[in-house]
């Protein structure tokens, strides 16, 4: 494991991490079923790209909040609730006639995830620490609540719209617009911003809560902004691409291993990583068996399940070492 | 002159009293040990002086203010707490958790800068700068968390316990340390079940028994 990556370390991950964007967005942009258009790559790939990148730094650096605010790797927004909430919103929004890839729906979303999010963390809290075991139980309980209501939702949605329980619920880039892009954008960049103005809170947040209390830090003030954060940075993209798992869980775990802990280094890698998985997942979910497309949700619960699974075998074989 | 002030502290939770009607003062540069048997209230005790959890009755007051209001970081800068144990912060080096001690006076970035080394070398943790906390036993845990409090550099400084993980060399380094804070004004307050370190390293006992403080 390492706590405090050389520089030569640093320059080569956020090297990797560049040249993988560049490569990945180039290729997003070239490659499709279509013959090369240009008027197909600036009205449907372009966005499509834009999209990806936005929705994976989202969801990476809230996996990051959330696995700080909560004091557990295992929180994720799919986990703790905030995708699929984010999707109940979206859902019922749309039923009631709501614009798809519009800024409302957007904030419909967000506001129904913050109202999940709030609901979970208040079950999960307790004078005002949180359980955070407690709180994944109830985020997945959560999920499967929002999920349900966006199975009831989804026959009252215009059939010709494309949107699916399997839209929501699995994710896809495949109905992403510009307006999409301008729905989701905004959230994204104050909730980035929040979180960059959270970063040196977090890292002695890592402790139990009363110890980061006693050491000057408001728990309360920077968990419930983390908190807000992390649902800008999701419920939007969600109501837009539906859900998209094992981002947020994955990048942060996997980048600890690689540049340590500090949120300062991890943030922006995260936010890197984030993109590049979600385009690099996305190129593969429309060209792997073109022209049928495969849920862009289903290729990064596949690559990233195994490398939760690894990530989790070698944290726990390091906690055992660790007490020996 | 007094500096932390108890009056009528009490602490009822579940049912149960767990500090009942405390009067008691800390002064300036003195150190305080408070002994008592298992469940008698000693940490319950130290948490309210430390603000961490608000009291039924009574208060605690710091120049004249209640210490459970405070905002976090005007209560850091003057009270730094080690509680019993302090888990998390597994992946991170122990020299960035001694750092975090400064957060409270973090108003430049060369407060965060500074160097740590010496503490650590007093405290014969030097070679553990750049592990991580999860990889130490719970010994060196300790006088890490020992340094980050002391980094704090508070004017009372509250630790619960501090010499229960730690062995005789490390017990008579931390005598060492206190002393040395008390002649610079400091003062200590330390809950212990060692009534011999306590006699060595204190100026004052305290005795708590099922809630209350029996004597001083």
């Amino acid at each position: 494991m390492t706590v405090r990556p050389s520089p030569a370390r640093l320059v080569t991950v956020f090297g990797v991490l560049v040249a993988a964007l560049v490569s990945v967005g180039a290729a997003s942009l070239l490659l499709g079923y279509a013959s090369f258009d240009p008027q197909i790559v600036w009205t449907i790939r372009t966005p499509r790209l834009v999209l990806t990148l936005a929705v994976g730094a989202g969801l990476a650096v809230a996996g990051v909040l959330l696995q700080g605010v909560f004091g557990n790797p295992l929180a994720a927004p799919s986990i703790v609730g905030v995708s699929a909430s984010g999707a109940a919103g979206a859902s019922i929004g749309a039923a009631f006639g709501v614009a798809f890839n519009s800024i409302l729906l957007a904030a419909i979303g967000a506001l129904v995830a913050g109202v999940a999010l709030a609901i979970v963390r208040a079950v999960a809290g307790r004078e005002g620490r949180v359980d955070s075991t407690a709180v994944l139980l109830g985020g997945v309980a959560m999920s499967l609540l929002a999920l349900a209501v966006v199975l009831i939702a989804t026959p009252f949605i215009d059939r010709a719209s494309g949107r699916s329980f399997s839209f929501w619920a699995n994710g896809s880039f495949a109905l992403s617009t510009w307006a999409g892009v301008i729905a989701v954008l905004p959230f994204v960049i104050i909730g980035a911003a929040v979180a960059i103005a959270l970063i040196k809170d977090l890292d002695p947040l890592s402790l139990d809560a009363a110890a980061a209390q006693a050491l000057g830090i408001n728990v309360r003030r920077v968990s419930t902004f983390a908190l807000i954060a992390v649902v800008l940075l999701v419920a939007p993209a969600v109501t837009v691409v539906g859900v998209i798992s094992f981002v947020g869980l994955v990048v942060p775990h996997a980048l600890r291993y690689l540049i340590g802990a500090r949120t300062a280094i991890l943030l922006p890698a995260s936010a890197l990583a984030g993109g590049v998985l979600v385009a690099a997942a996305d190129l593969v979910a429309r060209t792997a068996l073109a022209p049928t497309e495969i849920p862009v949700g289903a290729v990064t619960a596949l690559v990233g399940a195994p490398v939760f699974l690894i990530l989790l075998r070698r944290m726990v074989l390091s906690r055992s070492e660790a007490t020996r | 002159m007094t500096l932390l002030e108890l009056q009528d502290l009490t602490l009822r939770s579940a049912g149960t009293t767990r500090v009942a009607s405390v009067n008691a003062n800390v002064q300036p540069g003195r150190v305080t040990a408070v002994l008592g048997a298992n469940g008698s209230g000693k940490s319950s005790l130290l948490a309210l002086m430390a603000g961490q959890l608000a009291p039924t009755d009574g208060r605690v007051l710091l120049h004249g203010e209640a210490v459970h209001r405070m905002k976090p970081l005007q209560r850091a800068r003057q009270l730094a707490w080690l509680g019993q144990s302090t888990p998390g912060a597994e992946a991170y080096s122990a020299r960035d958790v001694i750092t975090w001690g400064r957060t409270c006076r973090r108003v430049t970035r060369t407060a965060m800068a500074g160097d740590t080394g010496d503490l650590m070398e007093r405290l014969g943790i030097a070679y553990l700068a750049d592990k991580p906390l999860g990889r130490l036993s719970g010994g060196e845990r300790q006088r890490v968390h020992l340094a980050r409090i002391w980094e704090q550099d508070a004017p009372v400084t509250l630790l619960d316990e501090p010499d229960a993980a730690l062995d005789v060399a490390g017990r008579e380094l931390l005598r060492q340390l206190i002393t040395d804070a008390t002649d610079s004004g400091r003062s200590i307050v330390i809950v212990t079940h060692d009534r011999l370190w306590a006699q060595a390293v204190a100026d004052e006992v305290w005795i708590m028994d099922a809630g209350t403080l029996t004597a001083q």
